[in-house]
């Protein structure tokens, strides 16, 4: 298994191969803690915006289960086609999740969980946390880059009503959605 | 805009160091392209969004630049508070104290609200170029007003007071644009605080926020809203 480090983001970068899956299939703690970390971030990049907090968080816990489950009985068969492997768990889990949905409008009582403001303590400084620093990149980025970023992001603007408004291209608007994320990115890299 | 991907390499490459290769061409492609950008900004076709979540469960780069950018898209909030009131006038106090509490109220929503909130931008026309040529139709919480102030003296701050036809003014400091090309001063407001009707706007140049005399512009606008 190919373990490097890599300079930019000082992580890890990992291969995977016949060697990490063995290791996963045998409780290696680093290989496992690899895994975990990998794979909750990307099936939670790839559910983000569909569901509410906690759905969203159940389901990625879903899909990291049926996915070690699936690995310890032996697949992937390729070892490289692990993250695909687990991708198409994730689509599943999504599909069935819209299925039942359609199918049984069940009403939850739970306020908190439907709003999605249902968080752990844990969660919720994290949530702070980076809300201040959404805040600090904000404040240090020129007041039209802040104005666009807004009217797309909180005021939920459409894109084309954003570039019209303000005068901008789709790709000025990439670009200033590029630097403020490398931005944030340099100040959430510690967390 | 996605590059053609390497898909049949990496399929037929089975020895480590070659897909390593190519995921590591892969995401450097994506990087030229502002994938990651593309990506939040929702503008990727379900194709190429397939390709690169592809891609980035296999690449710890990517899958950080996207969680980074997930997190910091939806934390955007406004910097400070809006100071929306500076001054309000009404015909009778009472009245005064029950507008007020609506736009404190309002302007609560506005500033904490935790999703995205709709907002329609009304740019309001120069009164010498003639009528308002269509009512806006606001249905959104909230209402940015735009001006554009080409050929107006340009000053450090700006008084705007928007006067109703309901006979009430509404008045707020805002800065400058920051860069002397950009020509439109806009202020948001909860939509509630500015009911319906014909508005006009005038414009006040400011040396400082403090400034309590100003220099009246001479350019009038207006808009109307249903």
């Amino acid at each position: 298994m190919l373990i490097e480090l890599s300079r930019k983001s000082n992580q890890k970068t990992v291969t995977f191969d016949d060697e990490y899956l063995s290791r996963l299939r045998s409780n290696d703690s680093e290989t496992a803690e690899h895994f975990q970390r990998h794979f909750r971030r990307v099936a939670g990049s790839m559910l983000y915006g569909r569901f509410d907090r906690q759905t969203e968080a159940d389901l990625v816990d879903e899909v990291l289960s049926a996915a070690i489950e699936k690995i310890m009985q032996g697949e992937p068969r390729d070892p490289s086609a692990l993250p695909g492997y687990v991708r198409g768990i994730c689509i599943n889990v999504i599909k069935k999740v819209i299925r039942n949905r359609s199918r049984e409008e069940r009403v939850d009582l739970n306020i908190d969980r439907i709003s999605g403001k249902w968080k752990t303590p844990e969660e919720a400084i994290l949530e702070r946390d980076t809300a201040e620093k959404v805040r600090r990149v904000m404040s240090v980025l020129r007041p039209r880059h802040q104005q666009i970023l807004l009217a797309l992001f909180f005021h939920g603007l459409r894109r084309d009503e954003v570039c019209e408004i303000y005068g901008v291209t789709r790709a000025q608007l990439r670009l200033i959605l590029f630097h403020a994320r490398c931005k944030f990115q340099k100040e959430w890299g510690d967390k | 805009m996605i590059p053609a991907l390497m898909e049949n390499d990496m399929r037929n490459s089975n020895e480590p160091d070659a897909r390593e290769e190519a995921i590591r061409q892969q995401h450097q492609e994506f990087v030229k392209n502002y994938t990651v950008e593309l990506y939040l900004l929702d503008e990727l076709t379900q194709e190429e969004r397939a390709q690169f979540e592809e891609h980035y469960f296999e690449c710890e780069p990517c899958a950080e630049a996207v969680e980074a950018g997930q997190a910091f898209v939806s934390g955007i909030r406004p910097v400070k508070e809006h100071r929306v009131i500076n001054r309000f006038w009404l015909p009778t106090s009472a009245v005064a104290a029950t507008l007020l509490s609506i736009v404190i109220g309002q302007q609560y929503v506005i500033a904490n609200s935790k999703g995205p909130q709709p907002n329609t931008v009304i740019l309001a026309r120069k009164i010498e170029r003639g009528p308002t040529e269509s009512a806006y139709l606001a249905k959104t919480p909230s209402v940015t007003v735009e001006v554009n102030l080409s050929g107006e003296a340009r000053f450090a701050y700006y008084r705007m007071k928007i006067q109703s036809d309901k006979h009430y003014q509404l008045s707020q400091v805002v800065p400058a644009p920051p860069d002397e090309s950009e020509e439109r001063l806009s202020i948001q407001f909860a939509r509630r605080m500015l009911g319906t009707g014909h508005f006009t706007v005038q414009l006040q140049g400011l040396e400082s926020e403090e400034s309590t005399n100003g220099t009246r512009l001479g350019e009038a606008y207006a808009f109307d809203l249903k």
